[in-house]
Parts: structure tokens; C-alpha cells; sequence
């Protein structure tokens, strides 16, 4: 038993006695800050409104405050409160905030879920509803999507920033996930223990049952995204050329009858 | 003899957590840098700088070694414990109430629903969270 040293001058001090106590760990740092201060800086500049309207984007005006929200050093409570005092004044139509309050929401949702069924965190809720049965998915996650070299460069460049920063954008963990389960065929644990392993905000609940919404474990249908919906989303950041990510440049109807040929259509 | 023991975990890092509330009590907070506990989760080890970042800004000792060990060697009265639905803290505190007298402190509700409700898809959920969730603290008075 071990008293740790808490006071330390430089940021790099800290993360070598980090280094000197974790030697197993494997990586580096991420450049995302962790502690009290950094999060209320992340506070005062949430943007609840615009939120909404740019959430789904590379560039949207998303808050990046989950890794403080999964380690408690804010709460939902808090966040909203803030998101409240800093908006309805100035937008009293609580539609506004929407899309913001929903997105803790689906938080809450889960943590509730979670109290309820401990059980369901690392099970299928339900039967995947894919055509396929879950015997049909490995357990394996392949190597070529640990080392970021599958034959997509959008989804290398995904987990190239899963790996490095330890956050990724919400619509980019639902196209990783989809491209896991659904083009790849991995059991959804196995995705989701993989993803616990890097983000910063790694929490069972969150983490594991939004993999199951993506796999149908927990929804009414298989989550799929293709190149076209990656590249409006995201290709003024990402590669995503055809001729670099030949496996995702395909119609909804034509992916849904290559992924799930023993059902009809599952994209809106 | 420490009577009682505030067990923060690195799901629950606040100050303004309401297992605080102890504090006035005498209680002790310590957080406790397991190894084994990080290493069967594969923690990463920018997932770990983060964690020892947010330590630092907070009012606490942070001691290394088992878990259960550290915990048990202040012989406390009791273990005061933030809620988490994390399945291995929560193994832990299982283990804790064999032997000592446990308190599980919920973090304030963000919304008011109400006990009894189950629901397995979000937008049932929503129609009734929506009805305080855009209220601050929910509506729900501070004890």
C-alpha cells in the first residue's frame, strides 16, 4: 500500500509517473485533458442550439464532454442545467434544445437499463434481426481492424482516431460499429469490449447497448451506413473516394441484399 | 480507525458528488489505483492519464495496491460508495457488504420519472422523461 504522488508541474511530469505506475499499459496520451477544470472550460462553451442543427457532421458543434460525463466529473444534471441557463433566456422554445437534452438522455436511458438488467450489459437483449443467428458472427476481432488496414481508407482513418485520441464522434461510432457487426460479421461484444479498451468515455452501459442498437440486439433493425452517407457527413475531413473504400460504395438496397440476404430492407 | 471510508471509483470523480455530503461526518475519501482492476479491463494507457488527471484536481489520497485489501485495512464502519451500473465495481461492493456496512450514494436524477418503469426502447422512454428534463435539477428539490 502506497500513498501516489497528486502534485506535479507539467502535464508531461504527470504523464510520466503515470508511465512509471501503469508500465503495463499499452499507447500514449491522448491530447483530450482530463479533470475538473478542463470540463468546465468544455461547459462554457456548449452550444445547445447549434447542437442541433450540425450534431451529425465532422465539424458539428458537438461538446466532446462525454469522457468527463462517463468519469462523473460533471454530471447530466449539471450539464443540462447549464445548457438551460445559457439558452432559454435567449431561445425560450425548449425545442430548440431538443436534439441536445436527448442526446443526455439517451445516456440516462441506458444507465437506467443497466440498473434495471446488469445482465443484459455483455448479452444479446434480443435475437439479432439480420437473418443471421449469432453463431453466424466471430468472436475474433481480425487483425487488420486493430492495426487500422482494412481495405476502406475512411474506416482506417475512424479507427486511426480511436487509437490516437481516445473520442470519437457519435456518427463515427455507429459507421465503425456498423462496419464491425454488419460488413465484417464480429459478435457486437467484441466490438464493444475493443472500443472499451481506447475511448476515453468507455462506459459498459453507453458503450455496450449502443452496439446492440447497431446490431439489432437491442432494436427493431440492423444500423447500416454507406459511403454516401459517410461523405456528405464527413469527407471534408476523411478519405472517402471509391476507389479507396470499394466495399462501402454501394445503394442501400444493394448492401442490404449483400449483408442480409434472408431479409427484405432495413433502411428507411 | 477510520469510521467511515468514501470508496470514489472512476466512474463517480467529483467533488460535487453527493457521497461528499459525508465529508462533514469525518468520513475519508481515497481512491485506490488497482492494477489488477485496470488490467482485466485492458485500460489503455491514455484512458489511465485521463483518469490520473482528473485525480489530481480532486480532494482526495490516492493510494495503490488491491482494492479490497486497502479497504479492509482501515477497518472502517462503513464504506460510503457512488452508484455506478459498472459490473466490476459493483462485484467489488458486493464483496465489501460481506463484511462491512455499505452505502451505495445515487448521483442527482436527471430526470423525474418515478420508480417501476421499464422500457425497452428509448422514444417510450422519452414521452415520459421529456415532462422534467428540460426543468432544472428536474424539478426535483435538493434534500
Amino acid at each position: 500500500m502506497q500513498t501516489l504522488e497528486r502534485n506535479f508541474q507539467t502535464r508531461k511530469e504527470l504523464i510520466e509517473y503515470v508511465k512509471i505506475i501503469a508500465p503495463w499499459a499499452n499507447g500514449k496520451a491522448s491530447p483530450i485533458i482530463g479533470g475538473n477544470d478542463e470540463a468546465k472550460n468544455k461547459m462554457q462553451k456548449i452550444d445547445p442550439v447549434n447542437y442541433g442543427k450540425t450534431r451529425n457532421f465532422a465539424d458539428g458543434k458537438i461538446t466532446k464532454l462525454s469522457p468527463y460525463i462517463h468519469h462523473g466529473v460533471v454530471s447530466l444534471n449539471e450539464v443540462r442545467n447549464c445548457a438551460l441557463t445559457r439558452c432559454l433566456e435567449k431561445y425560450p422554445e425548449a425545442k430548440n434544445i431538443e436534439k441536445f437534452i436527448q442526446e443526455l438522455a439517451w445516456r440516462d436511458f441506458w444507465q437506467r437499463i443497466a440498473k434495471i438488467h446488469p445482465e443484459w450489459i455483455w448479452s444479446d437483449v434480443e435475437k439479432y434481426k439480420t437473418g443471421h443467428g449469432a453463431q453466424d458472427y466471430s468472436p475474433i476481432m481480425p487483425e487488420d481492424i486493430l492495426n487500422a488496414k482494412t481495405g476502406s481508407s475512411f474506416i482506417n482513418a475512424c479507427i486511426n482516431d480511436l487509437v490516437q485520441t481516445g473520442y470519437l464522434h457519435n456518427h463515427v461510432r455507429m459507421y465503425l460499429a456498423s462496419y464491425v457487426v454488419h460488413f465484417r460479421k464480429i459478435k457486437w461484444q467484441a466490438g464493444a469490449h475493443w472500443f472499451l479498451e481506447h475511448l476515453l468515455d468507455g462506459d459498459e452501459a453507453s458503450n455496450n447497448f449502443s452496439w446492440q442498437w447497431v446490431a439489432s440486439t437491442f432494436s427493431n433493425k440492423p444500423y447500416i451506413f454507406n459511403l454516401e452517407n459517410a461523405d456528405k457527413y464527413f469527407g471534408k475531413f476523411f478519405d472517402t473516394s471509391s476507389k479507396n473504400n470499394i466495399e462501402l460504395d454501394a445503394s442501400y438496397e444493394e448492401l442490404t441484399k449483400r449483408l442480409f440476404p434472408n431479409i427484405g430492407d432495413v433502411h428507411d | 480507525m477510520t469510521k467511515r471510508i468514501i470508496w470514489l471509483h472512476d466512474k463517480a470523480l467529483s467533488q460535487n458528488h453527493p457521497v461528499f455530503d459525508n465529508m462533514n461526518e469525518g468520513a475519508k475519501a481515497i481512491y485506490i489505483w488497482d492494477e489488477e482492476f485496470f488490467k482485466k479491463r485492458s485500460y489503455s494507457f491514455k484512458r489511465l492519464v485521463f483518469i490520473y488527471e482528473t485525480l489530481c484536481q480532486l480532494q482526495i489520497e490516492i493510494i495503490k495496491g488491491d482494492t479490497l485489501e486497502v479497504l479492509k485495512s482501515f477497518k472502517p464502519e462503513k464504506i460510503i460508495i457512488p452508484f455506478t451500473t459498472d459490473t466490476q465495481i459493483n462485484n467489488l461492493a458486493e464483496q465489501l457488504s460481506e463484511v462491512f456496512l455499505v452505502e451505495i450514494v445515487e448521483e442527482k436524477p436527471f430526470v423525474n420519472i418515478g420508480s417501476g418503469y421499464e422500457f425497452n426502447r428509448f422514444f417510450k422512454y422519452w414521452n415520459k422523461a421529456k415532462n422534467t428534463a428540460f426543468l432544472i435539477n428536474a424539478n426535483i428539490e435538493s434534500k
